[in-house]
């Protein structure tokens, strides 16, 4: 009983394994985000999510590892939505880009989309963090229909590697980089809107000579 | 005021000759074998006071890890264990939960936009919102933990063994661990950087191999842990410098 036991000890993790590194690895990234602290700025604005950036997702085949197939779509719109409920005195859903008098009601249109994305494992890396990389483009339309930037954001997120659980590690870097990328947006947005007229500039008092 | 404190323990492998009669091997089979997780250990602490601390029953410490993109690398496990050791047992303290608290705060302690030294304090709080939140759940510091345990050497083999009438291995593998860790203590009632605790732990462990594998392994990671809680702890509620 006991040499079958040493037995069945040595040889399942030598069986399992190899199964596990073989693994393919499907994950939906969590789409809740905490709403920024942050003082509304005084726009009314039109959000629009293309159904690519709705239904994002990323599949990659990594040799001699895994094929990882990460839904990002959620997430990205939850983001979105989160950050400017917050952000913006007003911020609407709309499903296509609105124009003419459905646009004048609107400072701004805003739409973003996943420029890209990228990922790299402990076995790419010869380290024990998985990281993944999003780059954002957000762009930023006036009523009218002109383009007044396209705003490029990147984030970032690591996680260190969890035992038999690559697909939490993941998970928890592409949190790490969506949270990110909503705090450069709710941070950066005002520079952003007053270096492209969304927002007048800032008044900044010259002493007297 | 600045006070620095050093304590520094060490606890070497013996093999008393008392032990070396016919009966030795069976016992020290069952002695290492109830031992079997704990290699050799050697930490070192030291505490750097600036000001007096203490703490009240409704003020609470949130713990945080400081930035990656400073390079810092402390592992998701090794906060939690500060985080459940400070929060329970004798001394204790109200810790309140550091997702919670990013949660609340959020933008404002995330890895890109957190405060980088104490000198950013100001501007922190100086945002719309920001000091009343931390007022509001009764955070008195923020204490910023920051490094990491890494393997710094190893050596030797193992060869094992399986077949269907059975298996095992031969041979003799050890490693050692540096685990260095750093925990600056801000009081956000007077904001200032109360001061720093740091740990230093260096463990070796090694698996024996014949036919069984016998770890001892240097739990380094953990040992740092309690090290720098049990400091912590006393550099918090000590209110004079200790």
């Amino acid at each position: 009983m006991y040499r079958h036991l040493v037995r069945v000890a040595i040889l399942l993790p030598l069986l399992v394994l190899p199964l596990l590194a073989g693994c393919d690895q499907a994950l939906t990234v969590p789409n809740t985000f905490p709403e920024p602290l942050v003082e509304p700025l005084p726009l009314d604005v039109a959000l629009v999510f293309s159904d690519e950036f709705a239904n994002y997702r990323y599949s990659e085949n990594v040799a001699g590892d895994s094929k990882w197939d990460i839904d990002l779509g959620k997430a990205n719109v939850a983001l979105f939505e989160s950050v400017s409920r917050r952000l913006f005195r007003s911020a609407t859903r709309v499903s296509s880009r609105p124009a003419g008098p459905e646009a004048a009601g609107f400072n701004a249109i805003i739409e973003p989309s996943v420029a890209a994305f990228e990922f790299s494992l402990p076995s790419q890396s010869a380290t024990e963090q998985y990281s993944v990389w999003i780059r954002y483009t957000v762009k930023v339309f006036r009523p009218d229909g002109e383009l007044l930037t396209a705003w490029n954001i990147s984030a970032y997120g690591e996680s260190g590697a969890t035992l038999l659980r690559p697909a939490r590690s993941m998970e928890q870097a592409t949190i790490l980089a969506l949270r990110d990328a909503a705090a450069t947006l709710a941070v950066g947005f005002v520079s952003e809107a007053r270096a492209h007229g969304v927002l007048p500039m800032e008044k900044v008092d010259v002493p007297a000579p | 005021m600045s006070q620095h404190r050093d304590t520094h323990t060490e606890t070497p492998p013996e093999l008393h000759p008392e032990f070396l009669h016919p009966g030795f091997w069976p016992t020290a089979f069952l002695l290492l074998s109830a031992l079997a997780a704990s290699g050799c250990v050697t930490s070192r602490v030291e505490e750097i006071k600036n000001t007096a601390t203490g703490i009240t029953d409704d003020e609470s410490v949130v713990i945080l890890a400081t930035s990656y993109h400073q390079g810092n690398k402390t592992e998701s496990g090794f906060l939690d264990c500060v985080n459940d050791q400070l929060d329970g047992g004798r001394d204790s303290f109200n810790v309140y939960p550091s997702a919670k608290f990013r949660d609340e705060l959020f933008p404002w302690f995330e890895p890109r936009t957190m405060p980088q030294g104490i000198e950013a304090l100001p501007e922190l709080l100086a945002r719309p919102g920001v000091a009343q939140r931390i007022t509001e759940r009764g955070v008195r510091y923020l204490v910023w933990v920051k490094g990491s345990t890494e393997r710094t050497s190893g050596g030797g083999g193992m060869s094992c063994a399986a077949s269907t009438v059975g298996g095992g291995c031969f041979g003799l593998v050890w490693w050692e661990n540096e685990g260095s860790y750093e925990a600056a203590v801000w009081d956000l009632k007077k904001g200032e950087n109360a001061g720093e605790v740091r740990t230093d732990v260096h463990g070796t462990s090694m698996v024996p191999a014949l036919i069984i594998p016998l770890p001892f392994v240097a739990r380094t990671q953990a040992a740092a842990c309690n090290g720098l809680v049990r400091e912590l702890r006393q550099f918090i509620t000590q209110e004079g410098p200790s």
